[in-house]
């Protein structure tokens, strides 16, 4: 009788790793195998051999050279550390969020330019009125100076208004933009500031106030920046209106167009300078 | 015989790595192979964040199972060093791409087995440096039952280096890890009736190669 020999299985059998149908069916083999019996007699053997091999303690130096082989692969961050980083992440990221504003607002915030269809504000009123005093001659600047940095100072100083006014221009403005001086006006209602400059030899007078204490100007838009044009019938001037962060603006001149040269005063990036260029009120 | 600690956890679990950590306590100590406890619940989430704390507290759950086996492997105290140094970095490394938690014992000894078999073919490349006997781990002086205990075991070791790498792997995890056949199969990545054929064969050939121990053991 040919039967096959479960060599392969015996030390499965040994440490009763077979189903209970297979262990039955060798036990019966074994019962009438003397060479099987011999075969699983040498793995119990070398089992009892096996158990004996030795179990060692890991050096403690093993964790300093992991700890020194890790940071090529992967750096080991403390929970402490990571805490420390808190305060850099935070600050990288208001960073971040900040330079993000800038850009949108000084470079990428939509302008929308509209057609004004409300009666004039009384800061408009109140700038054309000083624009055309001022090429009657009729008007003192009680700040005189081509200085921007002079002019934001005694501005901020005694109103509390700013005007975002470059230090350096761009080398194409040459010759081109003359800041002459600023007023305050603060009789009978909201502290306006008077600034005069000159675009092209041409006068520009720019008002500003206080966006809370002008009821009836434009209000300022989230995400984008709000022009309101107006041509000015008596004295044929072009009259932009708008509002941004917290201060509403009126710019008189007689400019070409709709004198959006005038707002280049401020706008010195050629990104801007071409946005506010394609601006076409309807 | 090592002491295997078991850990349980009680929930729920904390927040920080420290809370986790003084979640795991000691539940009993048992004797018997099988040195590496499962892994506690939350622990390889917090090494998945990089946590420092929990990267240690997972290599003192394994380092004297990782190194038991490559030191019994590799036969070379210098280069069972370099096995386990070379499986945590690994493992710290890669832990956040392990999905499955549920896995990661399986996952551990291949990495294990998997520098164990690349230490064996830088071996056979280059000349190794001086062997360490194992004997030679414990520098206290011994009474003479120990010596001869230490003995048998130098010559357990010496036979085990001399078999097949494949045929060592499997005897070290059945009998250092205590892993059944069908964690083997996982760990060595083929089937269980592999798993037996390969324990059969290595068992025959340490009992001939010990033959001479027969009745000491």
């Amino acid at each position: 009788m040919f039967r096959r020999h479960p060599t392969r299985e015996l030390a499965a059998y040994h440490h009763h790793q077979l189903s209970p149908e297979r262990e039955k069916w060798i036990a019966g083999h074994l019962a009438g195998c003397g060479a099987c019996r011999l075969e699983l007699d040498e793995i119990a053997f070398a089992a009892r051999l096996a158990e004996k091999l030795p179990l060692a303690t890991a050096p403690e130096s093993l964790y300093r050279s992991i700890e020194e082989a890790l940071p090529v692969a992967e750096p080991i961050r403390s929970s402490r550390v990571r805490l420390r980083l808190w305060p850099q992440a935070a600050l990288s990221l208001g960073v971040f969020v900040l330079v993000g504003l800038a850009w949108y607002f000084g470079f990428r915030q939509p302008l929308r330019a509209a057609i004004a269809t409300s009666p004039p504000s009384a800061l408009e009123a109140v700038a054309v009125a000083e624009h055309a005093k001022r090429i009657q001659g009729a008007l003192d600047w009680q700040l005189q100076t081509s200085e921007s940095r002079r002019l934001q100072q005694w501005l901020t100083e005694r109103s509390g208004l700013f005007a975002h006014l470059p230090d350096k221009r761009p080398d194409e403005d040459a010759g081109y933009f003359r800041l002459l001086g600023v007023s305050l006006l603060t009789a009978g209602g909201p502290t306006t500031a008077i600034i005069g400059y000159e675009v092209d030899r041409q006068p520009v007078t720019l008002l500003t106030a206080k966006l809370s204490q002008v009821r009836d100007a434009p209000q300022e838009a989230r995400f984008s920046k709000d022009v309101f044009y107006r041509a000015e019938a008596e004295h044929g001037f072009h009259v932009l209106s708008w509002a941004t962060e917290g201060q509403a603006y009126v710019m008189v001149s007689s400019l070409p167009q709709y004198g959006h040269q005038g707002c280049f005063l401020c706008h010195t990036t050629s990104a801007r300078r071409e946005l506010i260029s394609r601006m076409n009120p309807r | 015989m090592a002491a295997a600690i078991l850990l349980e956890r009680r929930k729920p679990v904390g927040e920080t790595t420290e809370e986790k950590l003084a979640q795991i306590r000691p539940l009993r100590v048992t004797h018997g192979r099988g040195l590496a406890a499962e892994v506690p619940h939350g622990l390889i989430d917090a090494c998945r964040q990089g946590e420092r704390d929990a990267f240690r507290a997972l290599f003192d759950l394994y380092k004297d199972a990782v190194f038991s086996i490559a030191l019994n492997f590799t036969g070379n105290q210098a280069a069972a060093f370099d096995v386990s140094q070379d499986v945590f970095v690994k493992l710290f490394s890669s832990i956040r791409g392990l999905r499955d938690d549920s896995g990661f014992r399986t996952w551990l000894f291949r990495l294990v087995v998997n520098a164990c078999m690349d230490e064996h073919r830088r071996a056979r490349r280059f000349v190794s440096g001086e062997e360490v006997p194992l004997s030679a781990i414990s520098s206290s002086p011994s009474p003479e039952e120990k010596i001869r205990e230490q003995e048998v075991e130098f010559q357990i070791s010496s036979a085990m280096t001399g078999l097949a790498p494949k045929l060592r792997a499997a005897i070290l995890l059945r009998y250092v890890e205590g892993l059944s056949y069908d964690a083997i199969a996982r760990v060595l990545g083929c089937s269980m009736g592999t798993v037996a054929s390969r324990l059969s064969r290595g068992h025959k050939l340490l009992a001939e190669r010990l033959s001479h121990l027969r009745g000491t053991v």
